[in-house]
């Protein structure tokens, strides 16, 4: 297992990447600036409400109280609340999970906040930019010693450019039998298309033959000939994709008369909707 | 299968996942659905692995499948059962945990607290020239006890509880740096014994331990266990053992974190002595009685009820349902 992947209990990795050091970087300093606003406003409000009837005892720990609660367990209590969100990991697409993948607990959100008033505002960020540059998982010292980690929550966008059929070959496709691809093959085939034009010409060429002459091994009969390599891939995939669509259109209706009645309850007990 | 294909298929199915784990109340029904489509999802999921993995897909597929999983596993709100048992049964097991570490660190602190007073005590020339002899007397005299009188009882306990959580959170804070606890402890028992000294030297022998060991047992009992559970942090870090570094260093952080809690009580209990009991017109061997007892219950709670807590089966560093996902590795 490397560093991006989760073991789910169904035994499938999932692949949830770690949030970079700058991300997590910036949804500090944004939450940063909503701690500094909601302190300053507590200030206000606790000197309007008490003036000067404290003596220096009261004050005094009323001031670390303060510091507690508004470094600490306001921040731990959010975190807690919103299943590891904050005002900064949001606006960055960023959650807080458990090593495992799972929902963070208090415990956790405690933790984190407990050591990131060390790590964060006793030494501006610098012990956690450390510690998250030197692991793979690019955690901070709370993460380390609560057993979570930042993930990023944005997925990646879908690069995938639509197919398409280069129409002189429509007729020569139509009648031919194709056998499976491999699908290692029709994903690389379908990236090659998409990246062609990155390709310096040589290299272009020579990646398009060489795919061409993989997949011709499943086509009969061969394309007409002097067909462009790329012109060939293109036709096969559209086609491979029109007959796939085909068929399963013509698999669905009885794959889900099958699961409506895995999913059903036994002797006709009724499903209750509440 | 073509990629298109596969996702055009089961698209909707996958919207509908998102929408259910993002839904805040759902029916009966809905619960159903959401469990039947991440198992489907991940069926998907690893097909799509294992055949066309193509990036963006697998990303959000997963991204998909987590967050639902999320939803599934969410947290369920703590019960009373849950905090009965968090008190009775994980609280000691993890000052349990720390026992020999507490023990090895207030032994550590209590000797070079009793070197630094009879060093300081046998050399008055030295111990002058840290505290200038006029403060010395006036300390003995006034300040010392005036310490325990100025203020009222609740704010003097307030004042008192807040400054050694944040202590004892400090300690505990930072003890992967290692030096910080260690600095804070040799800190503390270094004024111990040169105010011992000057109370001596003063001949005020009596007043001093009759306004320090009230409070002052449980209450350093409770710092040097802070200390030790942060030094203990840096050794889980040092020295993993059979388990990851990570992991090693994630249990025995959730446990040193729940020492803080439990150290967190524990201070307030000393500080609600120190503010209340220490400064009261009872006679002093009561005093001390009291606070020997609340001492005697605190390594009691460690000792015995955490020896208890562990047989039961108690694991302060892995909840019961983080021990469900936890891999297993070889050793």
């Amino acid at each position: 297992m490397t560093g991006d992947e989760i073991l789910t209990g169904e035994g499938v990795a999932l692949q949830v990447r770690a949030a970079s050091v700058v991300a997590r970087a910036g949804a500090w300093f944004l939450d940063a600036l909503a701690t500094a606003a909601v302190t300053i406003g507590l200030i206000v409000l606790a000197s309007w409400a008490l003036g000067d009837t404290l003596d220096w005892a009261e004050a005094q720990a009323l001031m670390t109280a303060l510091v507690f609660l508004v470094l600490i367990l306001i921040p731990a209590t959010v975190e807690n609340l919103t299943h590891g969100r904050s005002l900064g990991k949001l606006a960055f697409g960023i959650q807080i999970l458990r090593d495992d993948g799972g929902p963070v607990r208090f415990r956790h959100c405690f933790g984190r906040a407990l050591i990131g008033f060390f790590e964060l505002w006793m030494t501006s960020g610098g012990v956690a930019f450390l510690a998250t540059l030197m692991n793979d998982r690019g955690k901070r010292l709370g993460d380390l010693l609560s057993g979570t980690y930042a993930a990023s929550i944005r997925g990646a966008k879908s690069t995938l450019l639509p197919l398409y059929m280069p129409q002189e070959l429509i007729g020569w496709i139509r009648f031919t039998d194709l056998r499976p691809l491999p699908e290692g093959l029709a994903l690389r085939t379908r990236q090659f298309l998409q990246r062609a034009g990155q390709f310096p010409p040589p290299a272009r060429q020579r990646l398009g033959l060489r795919l061409a002459a993989q997949v011709e091994d499943y086509v009969a009969p061969s394309p007409p000939p002097g067909t462009h390599p790329e012109r060939f891939l293109a036709a096969v995939l559209f086609e491979r994709r029109l007959r796939e669509q085909a068929a399963a259109d013509a698999r669905a209706p009885r794959l889900n008369a099958q699961l409506a009645g895995v999913e059903a309850l036994p002797f006709h007990i009724p499903d209750p909707e509440v | 299968m073509d990629i298109d294909v596969f996702t055009k298929l089961h698209q909707g199915q996958w919207d509908r996942l998102q929408r259910l784990s993002a839904q805040r109340k759902l029916t009966g029904r809905e619960a159903d659905d959401l469990v039947h489509l991440y198992r489907q999802g991940a069926t998907h999921l690893s097909y799509l692995r294992s055949t066309a993995p193509d990036p963006a897909l697998v990303s959000q597929l997963s991204l998909t499948l987590a967050k639902a999983r999320g939803r599934i596993a969410s947290p369920h709100d703590s019960s009373w059962r849950d905090l009965v048992r968090f008190v009775t049964l994980t609280l000691p097991a993890a000052l349990y945990k720390v026992r020999w570490w507490s023990v090895v660190t207030a032994a550590a602190c209590l000797l070079f607290a009793l070197g630094v007073g009879l060093f300081a005590g046998a050399n008055p020339d030295t111990l002058d020239r840290f505290v200038d002899p006029a403060t010395q007397a006036a300390y003995a005299n006034q300040a010392f006890a005036d310490y325990y009188t100025e203020y009222a009882h609740a704010s003097f306990t307030a004042l008192v509880w807040t400054n050694n959580a944040q202590i004892a959170g400090l300690c505990v804070a930072t003890g992967i740096t290692g030096f910080i606890p260690v600095y804070v402890l040799l800190q503390n028992s270094f004024q111990i014994g040169v105010i011992a000294a000057v109370m001596h030297r003063q001949g005020a022998d009596a007043i001093f331990y009759q306004l320090i060991l009230p409070h002052g047992l449980l209450e350093l009992s409770a710092v040097f266990v802070a200390g030790a559970a942060g030094l203990r942090l840096l050794w889980a870090w040092l020295v993993p053992g059979a388990r990851t570094r990570a992991r090693s260093l994630a249990e025995e952080g959730k446990t040193t974190l729940i020492v803080v809690v439990a150290l967190t009580v524990t201070l307030l209990v000393s500080g609600l002595l120190e503010g209340f009991v220490t400064p009261s017109a009872l006679p002093w061997w009561l005093k001390i009685a009291v606070g020997a007892l609340a001492c005697g219950a605190f390594w009691f709670v460690t000792f015995g009820v955490g020896r208890w807590a562990v047989d039961k089966g108690a694991d302060p560093g892995v909840t019961a349902e983080e021990a469900k996902s936890v891999i297993a590795v070889a050793g």
